[in-house]
């Protein structure tokens, strides 16, 4: 195991002020404060070469968990283990074997090439010369930024940027690799491009990549396992499969017939989410999908027929209602 | 009763940030406390300097705390930093409220709390200095007084408007603000007061309108000027706001398209 | 220790690289430094433009302790701190703090020593000239003898002033909103330029926390007057050594209050 996390909890002291002209004049002498908890006793274990996704709404928890696992957060209780360190103790022997990028944030000089900014983080990991011109050479062909290493950042498009921090964050090769939001503002072709990147990065080099997102389609595209966190609580953690199989009570049948069909004909097979005369829509349960489609057919002239599982953003909305009984 | 409300709210703002103008006020203190200090040394060989003796110079730099809090405004700071730079002017244009005076509402409860602060840590001073203020006024130079203090306060933030808005022309604001800053520390009286400036110097300050927003209304609280006196300072700084309205003005109009042209 | 200094000279290159994209502000930059030096020593003017001493310090030797001032503080203390502290707000506000966080560097010397204001030289060279010209106007001899003294007690004395403004920097950890920090420090900065009297003329025992940063100048320009003792000398270098100690150890402490800002 690479990562074991135990009991992990996480307070802010929050300060709550009354509404109002005197509600602000009592806060100027006495404030009030309550613990707001950010991750309430979280426990789970992560081995290395892993790709998970670690999801949850806006308030979650998640990027306050990922800073106590790289140590920019001390832990109100609890145990932290990442490849044998303990974060919060920073010791360069374990900042140099991992890495953060976080979506929107920065860490390359506005001003100057990216170069440069790689130059410094050369020095700073203590990495060979011929180990820094080969791993820039690859990351950059991969990222395909060779042309404009030279370019001041600020000069640099949003996606092209991110490019270079990813290149920037894996100059000294982590092995473990944490993604905070890396999508987040990016337009469809560089979210693809970001992804293929992430996928063969794990392939590659092993790395243990922990993503976090609000993109599904990260989550679906890279991550076999995700876990699931709300109000600072874990409510699933287990492969992706598995959470469609458990709480994707339904799935929907789409049927395409070559010659116009009746309704009363077509709506005793099962429930109908949609109809015209040369398509149906139904949706069923799990167990049912299969008899349904054998049955639409044998009796209908279908010429066409798909069989999908439900949106993953659905199933991910009604662990967050409430709707399924925590895991 | 909109401009109450609207008060009201950057004033509980400020209640919300209470650290900050307290930092401020602690900076005149110091300053004040400094050049305090100093000119005591100054005063241990000669009891007299011109009208000025231990205890009323004691007393002048207390008020000045008072004044440096309430009286000298800072809207260029975040005109530069929000309005131009992270782009909010355009917002501001947009509502139904002139832009001097949104500037003017967000300025003015932080200058209150700073001179509230200002007055009570300066009053806790003066006891500990064995400050003498000697205050000589009547129902005419009181009113002539707050008159002073009135106009000092929109000639200080008319002034910093217009330092504001060459930023629409300079593109940045730090080297003309750092000279205004090294002007008005001078001529303000901040260093000595204005008739204790050596030669030249005094004259530059009687002209420039630094000492009008700072040192006048400081001396006129303490009833120093009789009131033809009063009556000359006033007309001096009804002067010095017609002129910089008029530039505010201006620029205000030129900037407009200025920055329209470059579609920010 | 050979790791950082070649950081540092990686440091020193990038910094001369910024220096020429951002002509604007680099002119910007010598332009008010310069004016500030000069506002120095129009304010020490004023200051004694009616007297020959005060607190024991003639009217020659303060405008000595302006120049030494200019030097060591107005020059070199801002070329190679005022960035670094300017940013060291900011970062903390945003939250930025991480990106440092996570490197395998001592935070100390990368929250201090990240940029360099090059533009803060030709202050110093105008300030060694004026200093330069006023010792020979009031005939003290400049002896190699007390140009290192000068030197040696001019390393402690910034050394002293960095501790000092580090651990008040330090407290925005817990107050993340007090910006205006750093301008409160300049203007405390301001008790070096006058001679350390002022201190026990203020009479409030709260001030004695500025005590510190009132030797950082006038020790090194009594060293070029001749007229510094051993006991200034010792007071320096344990000033300088002992908060620079506790400015570290209270930044490590500090850090486990830091809660960062959501991403």
């Amino acid at each position: 195991m690479v990562i074991q996390v135990k009991n992990l909890t996480k307070y802010y002291q929050v300060h709550q002020k009354e509404p109002g002209f005197s509600g602000s004049l009592k806060s100027l002498f006495r404030r009030k404060y309550y613990d707001a908890k950010a991750v309430d006793d979280i426990s789970f274990e992560i081995e290395e070469g892993e790709l998970i996704g670690f999801i949850g709404p806006n308030g979650a928890g998640k990027t306050t968990t990922l800073k106590c696992l790289t140590g920019l957060l001390y832990p109100t209780s609890g145990k932290v283990s990442v490849l044998g360190y303990t974060p919060f103790e920073r010791k360069h022997a374990y900042l140099k074997q991992i890495s953060l990028v976080m979506g929107q944030k920065n860490q390359l000089w506005w001003d100057l090439p990216a170069i440069d900014s790689f130059l410094l983080n050369k020095e700073i990991y203590e990495i060979p010369d011929e180990h820094y011109n080969k791993t820039i050479a690859e990351l950059s062909s991969l990222l395909e930024v060779e042309d404009i290493l030279q370019v001041q950042v600020r000069k640099l498009s949003l996606g092209q940027r991110m490019k270079c921090e990813l290149i920037a964050a894996l100059i000294h090769n982590p092995r473990i690799l944490f993604l905070d939001e890396p999508t987040i503002g990016l337009d469809v072709m560089m979210q693809q491009n970001l992804r293929e990147f992430v996928k063969n990065y794990n392939k590659q080099y092993n790395a243990t990549i922990i993503l976090t997102s609000h993109y599904m389609k990260d989550v679906e595209e890279l991550c076999k396992r995700i876990i699931i966190i709300d109000h600072g609580k874990i409510l699933y953690d287990g492969k992706l499969e598995s959470i469609v199989k458990k709480y994707a009570k339904t799935k929907t049948i789409t049927a395409i017939f070559e010659k116009p069909v009746l309704l009363e004909k077509v709506k005793q097979l099962g429930e109908l989410v949609s109809f015209d005369p040369k398509k149906a829509v139904f949706s069923v349960t799990r167990d049912q999908s299969n008899r349904v489609a054998s049955k639409l057919l044998e009796h209908f002239p279908v010429e066409d027929i798909n069989i999908e599982e439900p949106n993953i953003e659905e199933i991910i909305r009604e662990v967050f209602s409430n709707k399924a009984s925590s895991v | 009763m909109r401009y109450t409300k609207i008060f009201s709210l950057y004033f509980q703002s400020v209640f919300a940030h209470r650290g900050r103008p307290l930092v401020f006020v602690l900076m005149y203190v110091i300053n004040a406390l400094i050049y305090l200090t100093f000119i005591r040394g100054v005063f241990q060989q000669t009891h007299t300097i011109q009208t000025w003796t231990l205890s009323s110079v004691t007393s002048y730099y207390f008020l000045l705390i008072v004044a440096g809090g309430t009286l000298m405004m800072h809207p260029e700071v975040p005109i530069f930093r929000d309005d131009f730079e992270k782009g909010e002017l355009a917002g501001r244009l947009l509502k139904p409220f002139s832009y001097y005076w949104q500037r003017f509402n967000i300025e003015l409860p932080v200058r209150v709390f700073q001179g509230i602060s200002g007055a009570i840590i300066a009053y806790i001073l003066a006891i500990i200095f064995h400050a003498d203020f000697q205050f000589h006024l009547s129902l005419a130079t009181v009113c002539l007084a707050l008159i002073i203090i009135f106009l000092a306060y929109f000639i200080c933030f008319t002034f910093k408007m217009i330092l504001a808005l060459t930023a629409l022309w300079t593109t940045e604001i730090h080297g003309a603000q750092e000279l205004t800053d090294i002007l008005v520390t001078i001529f303000a009286g901040y260093i000595v007061p204005v008739n204790l400036l050596p030669g030249v110097l005094e004259k530059l300050a009687n002209i420039l309108p630094f000492s009008y927003i700072i040192y006048y209304p400081i001396i006129a609280i303490e009833g120093k000027l009789a009131v033809p006196s009063l009556f000359s300072v006033i007309t001096i700084q009804v002067m010095w706001l017609v002129v910089l309205g008029v530039l505010f003005r201006f620029l205000w109009k030129k900037g407009l398209m200025q920055y329209a042209d470059f579609g920010h | 220790m050979k790791r950082y200094l070649r950081i540092y000279r990686c440091l020193l290159q990038l910094n001369y690289h910024r220096m020429f994209i951002h002509k604007t502000d680099t002119l910007s930059g010598v332009f008010g430094s310069i004016l500030w030096g000069f506002f120095s020593i129009i304010a020490m003017y004023i200051l004694t433009a009616r007297s020959s001493s005060v607190f024991g310090w003639s009217r020659t030797d303060l405008f000595v302790l302006v120049g030494v001032f200019n030097i060591l503080i107005g020059g070199i203390y801002r070329m190679f701190t005022s960035t670094n502290f300017d940013r060291f707000v900011y970062i903390i506000q945003r939250g930025e703090l991480d990106g440092l966080l996570l490197k395998p560097l001592n935070l100390q010397f990368a929250l201090s020593c990240w940029y360099i204001s090059y533009h803060y030289i030709l202050r110093v060279i105008l300030a060694v000239m004026y200093t330069v010209f006023v010792l020979g106007l009031s005939h003290v001899p400049i002896t190699f003898f007390s140009v290192l003294s000068f030197l040696f007690l001019g390393v402690f004395g910034l050394i002293t002033l960095y501790s000092f403004w580090f651990l008040i920097m330090t407290s925005l950890i817990w107050f993340p909103d007090l910006y205006n920090l750093t301008e409160l420090l300049y203007t405390t900065d301001n008790f070096s330029r006058y001679p350390p009297q002022i201190l026990w003329a203020i009479r409030l025992s709260v001030f004695i926390i500025f005590f510190p940063v009132t030797l950082t100048v006038s020790i090194p320009a009594k060293a070029l007057l001749h007229t510094a003792t051993t006991t200034d000398a010792v007071m320096l270098v344990a000033f300088g050594v002992g908060l620079l100690y506790c400015s570290g150890k209270f930044w490590q402490f500090a850090l486990r209050y830091y809660t960062s800002a959501n991403s």
